[in-house]
């Protein structure tokens, strides 16, 4: 274990080390610009680790699928319009069962929009491609999660065969602060197209992309669905902090819960019967353990910077569970600081 | 829950803003506080007003961000207007005398305190070196922070750039020295300045 001080996205550089990623291929943008550069910083040191800069982030997610294809464990992080532009091999990766791994930093939309903060990425992230979003998605809240999470996401892909991401933002990125990393065990990668054991048994390899009759995708599609729904138990997280005789029950997640976490401990100190709900997986999302929660609540909140992504979530995931007040605190693309959301509990309460 | 101390650093772009903020930050962490530190870094930051914020703490900090500082250092004059938001009549208000006038700060309601570190750099050390006069100036306000740890803290953040130059290493020290002076003094005036009100 060792206790340090590092700005997000190192942290990120030193999670991604940790859990044995061996190439790295981006384009910058900010606010994720800092994991490109520290990566290359790496590489420059240490030769087993491949740095490769794209013409732009279309070719990033194709490049990265390219190592991963050929055994590398290959990982990529954007932002924002970066986001849109990748979607295209992420797509492509989930399609085709690729473990890519992803680190997304929300920023401010739509389009160029800011390059600070938002948690507008959800529903790009999650569902993004032109299919049925069999996609693992992990919502961080500070920077310790940071490490931990983006190092779980290595395992969780290499392990599922499913695209993962760590859906972070410009706020946690740039934050300076504590930090402990703690190696753990990784999975190794292997070729995924020539694989010597394979190709000596005489197996051939190949991995679709595109197909003739619709029955024939429907086949493989319907297989990843029921992959994804059995290791959903599996790899569901999430955070419950005073839910048991709350009679106000907020969700939210990644930073923003962080906020809402302080927020709710301060009403806890004027006896306000409030509790938070945090999904750290926002795909699969824990339903089971959300509808749980609220069975003795009267009202729910949900609180994000974007207008309803996190909520629609929500609300598909509790529809018919509960019959609590609901209400909502919307800011796109804004901060929220912990004082401010106590208000809106005290509001609702 | 324990509050943390805020404290919001703001100036032009250059001034070294984000030097006292990152300072600091390594500085509250050698001295086994918790601490985070988060700069703003919209566009603006190739040119215009920039904001740093630091919070140290005996226990875990919640959130990077904050709506109200207990101290706000403002190095310049459009920094004024951009920072109102984040003072109450409890907070410390340290600005530059050289960039901001009274006048300018005059509807600014708490306790405010005018340093000249532009002019003391310029006269007695470098320019280059106006912003740590003001690392100074905060470092003799924050508890758990030496002199020590700071000027450690500094080499840190400033590393080869200083390291390899004795004179800007020395430089560096005595502006740090100069601001802990400065704001010393200024509060004894303060406080006779009240108690002659």
């Amino acid at each position: 274990m060792n206790k340090v001080l590092a700005i997000g996205n190192e942290v990120v550089v030193e999670a991604a080390i940790d859990a044995g990623a061996s190439m790295f291929c981006g384009y910058p943008i900010t606010p994720s610009t800092e994991i490109l550069a520290g990566w290359a910083k790496r590489a420059d040191v240490d030769k087993d680790l491949v740095f490769l800069q794209t013409e732009d982030e279309i070719a990033a997610g194709f490049a990265t699928i390219g190592g991963i294809l050929a055994g590398k464990k290959a990982w990529t992080a954007s932002a924002g319009p970066g986001n849109i532009l990748m979607q295209d091999s992420l797509a492509m990766a989930e399609a085709m069962r690729i473990p890519i791994v992803t680190y997304i930093a929300q920023r401010g939309g739509p389009s160029t929009g800011t390059v600070i903060f938002s948690q507008q990425e959800l529903f790009l992230t999650a569902h993004g491609g032109n299919g049925e979003g069999m996609r693992i998605v992990y919502s961080p809240g500070n920077l310790q999660e940071l490490y931990d999470y983006t190092f779980k996401a290595f395992d969780a892909a290499w392990r599922y065969r499913f695209p993962t991401f760590i859906l972070s933002d410009g706020y946690l990125g740039k934050t300076f602060g504590e930090v402990i990393y703690h190696k753990g065990k990784t999975i190794d990668a292997k070729p995924m197209l020539q694989d010597k054991e394979r190709i000596e048994k005489g197996e051939y390899v190949n991995i679709r992309n595109c197909y003739s009759l619709e029955d024939e995708l429907a086949e493989v599609l319907n297989k990843d669905i029921e992959d994804f729904h059995k290791m959903s138990p599996k790899i569901v997280e999430y955070e419950e902090l005073y839910c048991g005789d709350a009679e106000l029950i907020v969700f939210a997640h990644g930073s923003v819960a962080e906020a809402v976490k302080a927020a709710v401990s301060m009403a806890r100190e004027q006896k306000m019967k409030v509790g938070l709900f945090r999904p750290i997986t926002l795909r699969p999302l824990p339903k089971e353990a959300m509808i749980k929660a609220v069975r003795k609540a009267k009202k729910i909140m949900v609180i994000e910077a974007a207008h309803g992504q996190f909520a629609k979530l929500v609300r598909d995931a509790l529809f018919g569970a509960t019959q609590a007040e609901y209400y909502s605190y919307f800011k796109p693309a804004e901060g929220i600081v912990p004082e401010e959301a106590l208000e809106k509990i005290q509001e609702v309460l | 829950m324990e509050k943390p101390l805020r404290l919001i650093v703001t100036g032009e772009g250059g001034q070294g803003v984000q030097v006292i903020g990152k300072t600091l930050t390594i500085a509250a962490f050698l001295a086994r506080r918790k601490t985070t530190y988060i700069p703003n870094y919209g566009v603006e930051q190739r040119g215009g007003v920039s904001v740093g914020f630091n919070q140290i703490s005996t226990h875990q900090i919640p959130f990077p961000k904050f709506a109200k500082a207990d101290i706000l250092v403002v190095l310049c004059k459009r920094a004024v207007k951009r920072t109102e938001q984040y003072v109450t009549p409890e907070t410390i208000y340290i600005y530059e005398r050289g960039q901001i006038s009274k006048k300018d700060v005059e509807h600014i309601n708490c306790k405010k305190i005018g340093m000249d570190a532009k002019e003391y750099a310029e006269k007695f050390l470098t320019l280059k070196v106006f912003n740590v006069i003001y690392l100074g100036a905060i470092t003799s306000l924050v508890d758990g922070l030496t002199k020590e740890i700071v000027r450690k803290a500094l080499e840190e953040e400033l590393g080869a750039k200083v390291l390899n130059n004795p004179a800007m290493h020395q430089l560096n020290f005595k502006a740090l020295d100069a601001g802990i002076t400065m704001l010393r003094n200024e509060l004894r005036e303060t406080r006779e300045e009240e108690v002659h009100a």
